[in-house]
This record gives C-alpha cells, sequence and structure tokens, in this order.
C-alpha cells in the first residue's frame, strides 16, 4: 500500500474523483439552470424521516407541507450559492472540509485492494494474523499457602524426577483446580488459565524435560514441555477479510493524509506574523505539515 | 438530493481503474471457527469476560469530553490490539476480552458533531452556540459538563434527538458490530444506553441486543427526551414492540443506582402508581441483570443499610444524584444497592407473588473513552480528559454548589462474567437471560455457584462442576422441590493469576420474615490461612502486604483457589430467601498506587492507595412450596 500511495498517477485519479464529487455537491442542480426537480426519493425521504418520529405516515397535509418547506429551502439555496454567500462562511468551510475527509475514508474503502497489496500487508504485519502458539506440557503446582516453602518442595521434586513416570509425578504437588495435562492449549487461552508471568516463562522453555520452579500468580509450577507449535503466518485465503479490513483501517489514515499533502502542495502558505512571540511558529507548524 | 448520485459516480469511477482486482478476489468465506466451544458437555465449562457498557466519540458526552475514538478503535482495543489514545497516550489491553457491548448514548446521538460543525439547527439556541464556541476555544469538557447538566434537569433548548442524526449514528454503530463480530472468538454485541434522567436522578439502562444488524437497522434507540420518555415502562413497551415487530430479543440493564436518589428500587412507578402484577412481571422479564460495579461508584451494599457488614464501606458513591443537583438522604439509600434491591423483591414477591427485582449480576466499565479498561495498572478513567497524567487525580470529576466528585474517587471497575456454552451473541445473552453471570471489579476470578438439597464435602472430590448443574442450580436458578431439607450450596473460586490471591468467600443471605419485614447476614464460609472465625462469626482481615514504594504485594498472604460445601445453618423453610456469593481477593495496589508509582503523582493522605477486588455473583433463590 506505501508503494501504492507513492503512486503518482493514482494520488492524480484519487484527487481527480475527489475534486469531481465536491463538484457534484457544490455545483446547483444538472438538469437545467432555473429548475428544481423533485422525485420519488425525495418523497420516500420525507417519509421515511416523518415515519421515524412519530411511528406513522404524513397524512396529505402533512406531506405537502413538508414538501413547501423542502422546496423553499431549495431556492433558498441556489440563490445563496448564486450570490456567492457561501463564500468565507466559517459553517460551510467546515462542513465541506468534513465532506472532503469522508470522501477519502469512502475511497479507501471502495478502492478494493489488490492481491498483492493483499499479500505485502499481511507480509508486514504477519504478527498481527499469525496462528496462535500451541503448548502441550503437564505440570504440577506448589501452593504458597501450605506452609513450607513452595520452593524448595518444588526444587526437591524436581531433584528426584528422573526416571519417573507421567502418572507417577502427577500425584506430587498440591491440588488445585487446574490441569495435569494441556493438550495444544493456545497462547491466548495459556494466559487466561495461568497468567502472564507463567506464559513468558514458557516461550522460553526447551522441550523434553521437566523443569522449575516456574512462578505464577498462584505459586509454583514445575513444567514438562512436551510439544510446541510455533506461530505461522496463514496464506493469505484464511485470514482474508481480517487482512482486508485491517489495511483498510490503515490505509484510510494514510490515504487522508496523502490526499491533504498533495492538494497541499499545491497552494502556496504564507504566513504574516507581526507579534514577535510568534517568531518560530511558521517553522513548528510547516514541520508538523511535513510529517 | 444529491447522495444517490454520488455513490453512483464513485462506483463508475473506481469501476474502472480495479477490474482487474475484482476479477482475482474470489468470494470471501465467512468464518466459522470455534475455539472455546464447550457445547459437548451440555453445560458451560467457559465463562467469558466483557465490558457491556462502553462510550465511542459517538456519545455526545464522550465526544465533549474529547473522545476522538471511533466504534472500530473501541473494537480493536477491546480484541487486544494496540491503539493511541484521544488524548495521545498508546493503549493496549493487558488481556483481551472475549466480547463487548458499544452502548452510546440513545439521547443526543450525534450532537456532538453536529455542535463541533455548527450545525444550523443547534446553532440557532443561545445554547448551542455557547456550547459550540466553548468547543471553539478548546473548552470541550466544559461545554460537556453543562451539557449534561442542562440535560439531566430537562432544561435543553434544542432537541437533541433528529432523527438523521440518529439513523446515521445508528447505522455506524450496528456496522462496527457486524464487522467485528466474530462467531466462537469475540462476540460484538449491538446496543446502546437509554440514557433516563429524571430531575438529575439516574435511571440509565444499557440495552442489548441478541440479533443481527438486519433486525436492528430497523429499529432507533428509545430517547429518553420529547420524542421518546423517561420511563422506563415506556423502554419496556419499546422493547416489546421491536420483538413483535422483528422476532428478536433484547433486554436491558439498568445501572447506577447510587445516583438515582432512591429511585432505581423504588416502590412506585415513575408516575407514583403502585406496583401491580404487570408492572412487575414486565420488570423481571426486561431487566434480568443489573451492572452492579462500574467508574462510578460499587452498588452493591451501603454501611447506613448493612451496619453489620465490615465489607459494605467500599467505593460508595453516596453524595447525590448524577449532576449533584440534590444531596443524597439516608431514606435514599434503600432504593439504589443491590441488596436492599433483592431484598425489597422478596417483599413484593409475598404480596403479588412475582418478584421485580429478581436480577443477577454483571459488572462494566461506563468508560467514555472507547477504551475498555478496568484494570487498575492499566486504567484510561471515565472520559477522555481524565487520560493517564501526573495530575488526574485531583481533577473535579462532578461539581455543583452543594457538593462535588474528584477523579481520585473513581473506581478502575468493572468487567462482566457470563458461563455461557460458547462464544456468541445468542449463548451469552441466553446466559444472561438466565442470569448465569457474575460481575467483578477488574479482575478475572473464576467464579462457581451452585444451589442443591444434598450437596456434601464428597462433591468437591470429584467433577463437582458436573455434579453442580445434575443435581442443583448454578448461580441465577432457583432452588426448587425440597421437602423437609435444608439448601447446600457448591462454591470455588479460582484467583485472576494475573491480579491478587483470595483472602475469603463470603455468602450473603436475604429473607423476608412473617411481619413483612426482611433480614440479610453475610457468612464467611472460606477463607485462606490458618485465621480462626471469632465468636461473632467474622474472620480477621487478611494482612495488607501492598508495597507502596513499587506497587507490588506478596500472594502468599491470600489462597489461589478456594471452594467448600456450605449448608445454611439458619434455614427457614417457610421463608422466602435469596444467597449470593461475593469473593473478596487481598489487598492489592489501586490505579491511584500505579499513577504515584508510574506517573509520579502526589497524593494526599485521604486518596486511598490499595484495594480489594471483588466478585459478586447473581443470586439463588428459595422459595415455600
Amino acid at each position: 500500500m506505501k508503494r501504492l500511495l507513492q503512486e503518482p498517477l493514482l494520488h492524480f485519479a484519487l484527487i481527480g474523483v475527489a475534486l469531481f464529487l465536491l463538484y457534484w455537491i457544490v455545483s446547483p442542480e444538472q438538469e437545467s439552470e432555473n429548475q428544481i426537480l423533485i422525485d420519488d426519493s425525495d418523497i420516500n425521504e420525507i417519509v421515511s424521516k416523518f415515519e421515524l418520529q412519530w411511528n406513522r405516515p404524513p397524512n396529505a397535509q402533512e406531506l405537502s407541507g413538508l414538501m413547501g418547506e423542502m422546496i423553499q429551502q431549495e431556492v433558498f439555496y441556489q440563490e445563496g450559492l448564486r450570490l456567492n454567500l457561501d463564500h468565507n462562511d466559517e459553517i460551510i468551510k467546515r462542513r465541506l472540509s468534513q465532506k472532503m475527509q469522508f470522501l477519502s475514508n469512502d475511497l479507501a474503502d471502495m478502492v478494493q485492494p489488490s492481491e498483492d497489496e493483499l499479500q505485502l500487508h499481511l507480509d508486514n504485519n504477519s504478527e498481527k494474523f499469525q496462528t496462535p502458539a500451541f503448548y502441550s506440557f503437564y505440570q504440577i503446582y506448589f501452593s504458597l499457602d501450605s506452609g513450607e516453602d513452595p520452593k524448595e518442595r518444588a526444587r526437591f521434586v524436581l531433584d528426584a524426577s528422573n526416571g519417573k513416570s507421567f502418572s507417577e509425578m502427577r500425584t506430587e504437588g498440591d491440588p488445585i483446580a487446574l490441569k495435569y495435562y494441556y493438550e495444544k492449549i493456545t497462547d491466548f487461552n495459556l494466559r487466561r488459565q495461568l497468567g502472564t508471568e507463567f506464559l513468558i516463562s514458557m516461550q522460553q522453555l526447551q522441550t523434553g524435560s521437566w523443569v522449575g520452579p516456574i512462578s505464577s500468580g498462584y505459586g509454583y509450577h514445575l513444567v514438562y514441555l512436551e510439544d510446541v507449535v510455533a506461530p505461522k503466518t496463514p496464506p493469505l485465503d484464511e485470514v482474508r477479510e481480517e487482512v482486508l479490513a485491517d489495511l483498510n483501517y490503515v490505509r484510510q489514515g494514510e490515504l487522508k493524509a496523502s490526499i491533504f499533502k498533495e492538494l497541499l502542495s499545491q497552494y502556496e502558505l504564507v504566513f504574516d506574523f507581526q507579534a514577535e512571540e510568534l517568531s518560530g511558529v511558521e517553522e513548528i507548524i510547516r514541520n508538523d505539515l511535513q510529517e | 438530493m444529491k447522495p444517490h448520485y454520488l455513490a453512483l459516480a464513485l462506483l463508475v469511477l473506481v469501476g474502472c481503474k480495479n477490474q482487474e482486482a475484482d476479477q482475482a478476489e474470489p468470494a470471501m468465506e465467512e468464518s466459522t471457527e470455534t475455539t472455546n466451544s464447550t457445547t459437548d458437555k451440555g453445560y458451560p465449562t467457559e465463562v467469558y469476560f466483557g465490558d457491556t457498557h462502553l462510550h465511542t466519540e459517538l456519545s455526545m458526552d464522550a465526544g465533549a469530553f474529547g473522545n476522538r475514538l471511533s466504534v472500530d478503535d473501541a473494537y480493536r482495543f477491546a480484541k487486544g490490539e494496540e491503539v493511541t489514545s484521544s488524548s495521545g497516550v498508546t493503549a493496549k489491553l493487558s488481556k483481551p476480552l472475549d466480547f463487548l457491548v458499544v452502548a452510546d448514548h440513545s439521547d443526543g446521538m450525534g450532537l456532538f458533531q453536529a455542535l463541533m460543525n455548527n450545525e444550523e439547527w443547534v446553532m440557532e439556541f443561545e445554547q448551542g452556540r455557547k456550547w459550540a464556541d466553548l468547543i471553539d476555544e478548546g473548552k470541550g469538557a466544559e461545554a460537556a459538563v453543562d451539557l449534561i447538566k442542562n440535560f439531566s434537569q430537562g432544561t435543553m433548548e434544542m432537541n437533541p434527538n433528529t432523527p438523521e442524526l440518529m439513523e446515521s449514528v445508528w447505522k455506524i454503530t450496528i456496522d462496527g458490530a457486524e464487522k467485528h463480530n466474530q462467531p466462537g472468538k469475540f462476540t460484538a454485541f449491538i446496543g446502546y444506553e437509554w440514557t433516563s434522567l429524571i430531575a438529575g436522578n439516574n435511571l440509565h439502562r444499557v440495552v442489548i441486543y441478541r440479533d443481527n444488524g438486519e433486525k436492528t437497522i430497523g429499529h432507533l434507540p428509545y430517547i429518553a427526551d420529547v420524542g421518546g420518555s423517561p420511563d422506563p415502562e415506556k423502554l419496556w413497551e419499546n422493547l416489546q414492540s421491536y420483538e413483535d415487530k422483528t422476532g428478536g430479543q433484547v433486554l436491558a440493564i439498568p445501572h447506577n443506582g447510587n445516583l438515582s436518589n432512591g429511585i432505581m428500587f423504588a416502590r412506585t412507578t415513575v408516575d407514583g402508581d403502585p406496583f401491580d402484577l404487570d408492572y412487575v412481571q414486565r420488570r423481571q422479564r426486561w431487566e434480568p441483570i443489573y451492572e452492579i460495579t462500574q467508574i462510578k461508584g460499587d452498588g452493591e451494599a451501603h454501611p447506613f443499610l448493612s451496619p453489620n457488614d465490615e465489607f459494605a464501606d467500599f467505593e460508595n458513591w453516596d453524595f447525590g444524584n448524577l449532576d449533584l443537583s440534590a444531596v443524597k438522604t439516608n431514606e435514599m439509600l434503600e432504593g439504589e444497592y443491590a441488596r436492599s434491591a433483592l431484598k425489597m423483591g422478596l417483599q413484593f414477591k409475598g404480596s403479588l407473588g412475582v418478584n421485580p427485582y429478581k436480577m443477577g449480576f454483571i459488572g462494566s466499565t461506563d468508560a467514555h473513552t472507547s477504551l475498555a479498561t478496568a484494570d487498575d495498572p492499566n486504567f484510561f478513567g471515565k472520559a477522555a480528559n481524565v487520560e493517564p497524567y501526573k495530575e488526574r487525580w485531583e481533577h473535579p470529576f462532578i461539581e455543583s454548589e452543594l457538593a462535588s466528585i474528584i477523579t481520585w474517587q473513581t473506581v478502575a471497575s468493572g468487567y462482566a462474567a457470563v458461563w455461557a456454552q460458547e462464544n456468541t451473541r445468542e449463548s451469552l445473552f441466553d446466559a444472561m437471560m438466565r442470569r448465569e453471570t457474575y460481575g467483578t471489579t477488574g479482575s478475572r476470578m473464576k467464579i462457581r455457584f451452585f444451589g442443591g438439597w444434598d450437596f456434601t464435602d464428597a462433591d468437591l472430590e470429584g467433577d463437582w462442576v458436573a455434579n453442580g448443574y445434575e443435581r442443583g442450580v448454578p448461580m441465577g436458578g432457583d432452588l426448587k422441590n425440597g421437602v423437609d431439607k435444608t439448601p447446600s450450596f457448591i462454591v470455588h473460586t479460582l484467583m485472576d493469576p494475573d491480579y491478587g490471591s483470595l483472602d475469603r468467600i463470603q455468602i450473603v443471605k436475604g429473607w423476608l420474615n412473617a411481619d413483612g419485614t426482611t433480614g440479610e447476614k453475610v457468612y464467611d464460609v472460606v477463607w485462606s490461612g490458618d485465621r480462626q472465625m471469632d465468636a461473632n462469626g467474622k474472620v480477621p482481615l487478611v494482612a495488607n502486604t501492598v508495597n507502596v514504594k513499587d506497587a507490588t504485594w506478596d500472594n502468599s498472604s491470600g489462597a489461589p483457589e478456594l471452594s467448600t460445601v456450605w449448608t445454611d445453618p439458619d434455614f427457614d423453610p417457610s421463608q422466602e430467601a435469596f444467597y449470593y456469593v461475593r469473593v473478596l481477593e487481598i489487598p492489592t495496589p489501586r490505579w491511584t498506587l500505579y499513577d504515584k508509582v508510574n506517573l509520579g503523582a502526589e497524593m494526599p493522605d485521604n486518596v486511598p492507595m490499595t484495594m480489594t477486588q471483588r466478585g459478586y455473583t447473581s443470586p439463588i433463590w428459595y422459595s415455600p412450596m
């Protein structure tokens, strides 16, 4: 996407679209001069708004009144535009500038990214879309609550673990509502079950032997890590929807900034500060705009 | 009149450029991955944690306080992604949530945007001009406070609920939920907050739909102001009409009885009429759960109402109503707290045959930052103007001539815990309807609670969860068919390994006497260490091990896991009764201490530095045959 955003041709096209749309918004009706066209969709809109507010359709008199109001607004609006009353009006400025920004959002959503762009976004942000890591392990637990030093007890059990079977080890340690054997538990669920500290320790363990004591919020554990399935970046087809949503989110921000920059480059910014305190402000503003 | 053409023009232009891409793209398949699904056992084996009450920039007050984060940002954050907060601080949840309800205010949906844009219909009014000017001057928070005050008092000059605005905002809410809902992985509910205030007295409800966007898009949020009503009965009518019209399902969750000045759990309707059967049935039907704890105070119990409960004095807000336009008096408290409401409910059960206050519990944040943080080490505050900075603790939160509430008094609380078969809208919603839920002040402790007629200690040896479901009822249920027997309860809690260990589990009982009065008692049923219960049946306080220099503590003073089978020693089969569980952790650092350690904030001695995290389960009720 970055590459695409730096493509001047695309900029040109997007800005062309934006200006074209702006023209559609502010220009008078296209039908002809001095014509105000009212069609089905206008009536439908009026009726549905009325229904939302009153939970019933308007009667003939009410509808006629609302139409009259709409026509009056349209006539005054057209005349106002003709008289250039929209120029230098703070409210209209703000509203139009906001509409321009909405346009860039719409554009970001509507320009469907290509296969390559999606793939690139996936590659550059693979940690966001990875499959979880899966852990298979045994654990026995040593409670802080038992009176004796749980770390000492754990070390003692660990020292005597050589040659012991899993079913023998199972009877060591203190009871708690945790499993003895976790099969292919995701890192997300491991964190829910055993906490952040335990997960961080697990991420550094080698497989194939009893180790510990490992600390958690509950107390201490001895762990036999049997297997870890490392996180994988899935093929695009499996996460297409997530990648697309994320790319659109990122792109809305980038596109907005990029359109603004492009448009800004077509203007000359002149600062005319007299007050001494304001010296230096110009540079700050220019730098900020460059970012 | 032009938007139709707009979309067309865009399509034509963009379409030409992207033919290639369109062809290359296969149809998207909906992800149906169902991790954590536990349907095979026939009962829930997993508890899901979430926030049912989060505001984004779309809420007028949130926007005015400076929230610039969208619905999209809110979901991304809840799912565990890093976002930049409105005040420019990087924010990430310590552990992702399982579900979220973006509940923006029904009233004034989009009003803040209208003020920002100086839209004509708001600028016609003096208030509108004043607020717009304040926002222009960068005093959005001041505008927000004034706006909320006027809204609470019903002195808004404008109608903040124009259908055009509401429609577009409702669509944003729904689109966001639809986009982020991933059945089996993360649930995004469609919902809103009905913002009823009667002279500043809070009657707010969060409304949650079980359904998708197709059903809900045509049904705009019900408003409390002109065009709607601040009367909950009218809200229920609206919910009923939604269900009749669409065949969908919806529920409402009241919150902050503590800011209602006694009217949240009243003995009469809003109009002052006595409750009748129709009223109590509808209240029970539409409001199965209550938000018992949140940032604006904890609402379980109050020391005035429960003088024998040494833990009732906990993060209570008993200064006045929502805008502090009227101060609190002791007579109001009964109508404000969950425990007294449960007791009152028994009285109505006695007289009308149905309990209007038969409610389960959840916790939620009510954060206005788009950031669902109930974590004390990672608290982003009530609104964007009190996101983390050194002096935020002393920032006035609500002020009037009568009283003031300062930011340090806000609570980093809470979350909703739901025992459900799987992480989907349907499954979580159904669990809320049957009240198989509990609230915590932010910790993700796992609490189980079963009531039955023949549980013994031996049940804890075997598969006690299966036993609990097989021979009893879970939290939220009713004890039935217990002729000549005394109820017994299996209670079990596993600590949150990232929070404090457990001090004790308590069972709170309330009952109805023959003369129509009620009673309550708090039983310590199991606790950590070798502390001895004293002659009054109280277990001594657990040691406070928090080191205020570095915000650390020692888990060895509490237990990682507590469980027991408890039989009611004072059971009277002729009395209506309820039982719920309160779990207390050992003291751990309060968010104010993390501000002190991490941001260098300096606070006076009256600001608490530690707190005990809690969990409150939904009750189990007993009725005489």
